[in-house]
């Protein structure tokens, strides 16, 4: 089995459940050897696209690439894959010692001291039944699992939930120290965007089974900008630009706005006297997929 | 991974008190329940027919609890990045060592009762139709479990159960009386194999074979 980090590539990736569609024509890179956000909300298609990449399920239509291999039950690229779902994919009726044992057996580049030691770090009690524990203990059991099998590509579809803030903590410290120690494809899908974020090298926003935004974290960033100023001003710089939100304060306009990477816009309002602020990742989120949300509902 | 490394895995999993004693149990219950009745019945021909439905019973049980390991081995063997095929292969190295002895001793022994009440050699007949059914219906409800998807799991697996029962009851009740245990062997039986082996080649195969059964090869396309 490979341990050189591995990239994922979909074209026109669609995956329907009867009438419904959970993913659309996505077209989608993950680069090998970062760590990359995937962020959408509730029902925007995340696990879905993961459990493809994973080989666990089949596309409807379009293609997803691990490796450069459609995953779907081949032999290399499940090997090299470890999709920690949430919950935690555990032996439920028996002791927590039994499922590491058994991940222990099956993954190639299993680190048992690694396992140990994030053991005591959560404090997890491995003779405990996992149906014993609380949801966020069994998050960590999906957390130590992911960490300690190393595999090339690893996988956290919303582990965290549950997890207390200290230990939500200790697994984002666990899992850079272990990434600079041993680089790999991480993909996170969280929520927590601002909790999570200054992790993210690559990050991608799912709305509706389709990419609104993807690219370097820092690209993304930047190009969520808020411009506040007289109105008249405010319009006349914004052109054609994609406006995500839009509040007026008397003659005082404070405009969202989407820009392009190489967007002269930041200096230009600047010049203008404008006042100009980046738009945290969380809150571009917040604007993007309300937004699409709000469009979906007018086109229907 | 390799089909060894899954099997040993699966096999520390088995050989364990908890595990082999409901293994164990079932068993007991069932070879107990075959003599009871043998016994109740008397010497008379039909106790072999008795036999026939306990032996199928003993089979159920086996089947029904390997099954349920399965079922959770399979998942859990998916998330540790095994193959559908490598569990199927797996698991099939691991059920021939206890599902054909078994099969075989059930078959040596009503064989020899039969015998010794008149020589009644053709019951072997449906004492093979129960094995082949316990071992396609137990094959496909096993591939059944492994699906993704919710609506194989939900109306396959309990499907080829009903169906796998009802042939294995079929066949004991040939013993009994030939033509409605045949009739419903007629029906039962060839849906059985055909549910059960379409089930195990579409989560066996590897996508662009499964994909002439299941439609297009999604593997063929990608490369």
């Amino acid at each position: 089995m490979t341990t050189a980090p591995i990239a994922v590539a979909t074209h026109g990736l669609t995956k329907r459940y009867g009438a419904t569609t959970a993913l659309e024509g996505l077209d989608l890179e993950i680069r090998a050897g970062a760590i990359t956000g995937l962020l959408g909300r509730n029902g925007a298609g995340k696990s879905t696209l993961l459990q493809l990449v994973a080989g666990f399920e089949r596309p409807t239509s379009g293609h997803v690439l691990v490796d450069g291999e459609d995953p779907f039950d081949n032999a290399l690229t499940m090997a090299g894959t470890q999709l920690v779902r949430e919950g935690g994919d555990t032996f439920t009726s028996e002791p927590v010692k039994d499922t590491l044992e058994w991940y222990r057996d099956l993954r190639e580049n299993w680190d048992a001291d690694l396992a140990a030691s994030l053991v005591d770090a959560f404090q997890v009690d491995t003779s405990q039944k996992v149906e014993n524990l609380s949801r966020g203990q069994t998050s960590m059991v999906g957390a130590i699992v992911g960490l300690a099998a190393r595999a090339p590509l690893t996988i956290f579809d919303e582990t965290y939930i549950g997890m207390d803030a200290p230990n939500r903590e200790t697994f984002y410290e666990a899992l850079l120290t272990d990434y600079a120690a041993h680089p790999r494809t991480i993909v996170i899908s969280s929520h927590l965007i601002s909790e999570v974020e200054r992790m993210f090298e690559e990050v991608v926003i799912l709305d509706a089974g389709r990419v609104l935004v993807a690219g370097d974290a820092d690209d993304v960033r930047s190009r969520g900008l808020t411009l506040t100023g007289r109105a008249a001003d405010v319009e006349r710089l914004l052109g054609a630009r994609d406006v995500l939100t839009r509040r007026e304060l008397g003659p005082t306009s404070q405009v969202t706005v989407l820009t392009s990477p190489g967007d002269d816009l930041p200096a230009r309002a600047r010049d203008a006297g404008l006042e100009v602020d980046g738009v945290g990742l969380q809150d571009l989120f917040v604007h993007l997929t309300r937004r699409s949300g709000s469009t979906a509902k007018d086109e229907s | 991974m390799t089909v060894p490394a899954l099997a040993r895995a699966v096999l520390a999993r088995l050989v364990r008190p908890g595990t082999l004693g409901r293994w164990g149990g079932g068993l007991l219950l069932g070879l107990g329940i075959w003599v009871l009745l043998t016994l109740w019945w008397g010497q008379d021909v039909e106790a072999v027919g008795v036999g026939l439905v306990a032996a199928a019973l003993v089979m159920g049980l086996i089947g029904t609890v390997s099954v349920l390991l399965a079922s959770d081995v399979v998942r859990l063997a998916l998330a540790a990045g095994a193959t559908r095929r490598r569990v199927l292969e797996a698991w099939v190295l691991l059920a021939l060592p206890v599902v054909v002895p078994v099969v075989a001793l059930v078959l040596v022994a009503v064989s020899l009762v039969a015998r010794s009440w008149g020589g009644i050699a053709s019951d072997v007949v449906p004492l093979a139709l129960v094995a082949v059914t316990s071992w396609f219906g137990g094959l496909g409800i096993v591939c059944a479990l492994a699906s993704r998807e919710p609506r194989i799991r939900r109306t396959a697996t309990p499907g080829l159960f009903l169906l796998s029962l009802a042939s294995v009851v079929g066949a004991g009740a040939t013993a009994f009386d030939p033509v409605p245990g045949w009739a419903i062997l007629a029906v039962a039986l060839p849906l059985t194999l055909t549910l059960g082996a379409r089930l195990a080649l579409r989560t066996a195969l590897p996508p662009d074979v499964a994909g002439l059964l299941t439609g297009a090869s999604t593997r063929k396309v990608a490369r």
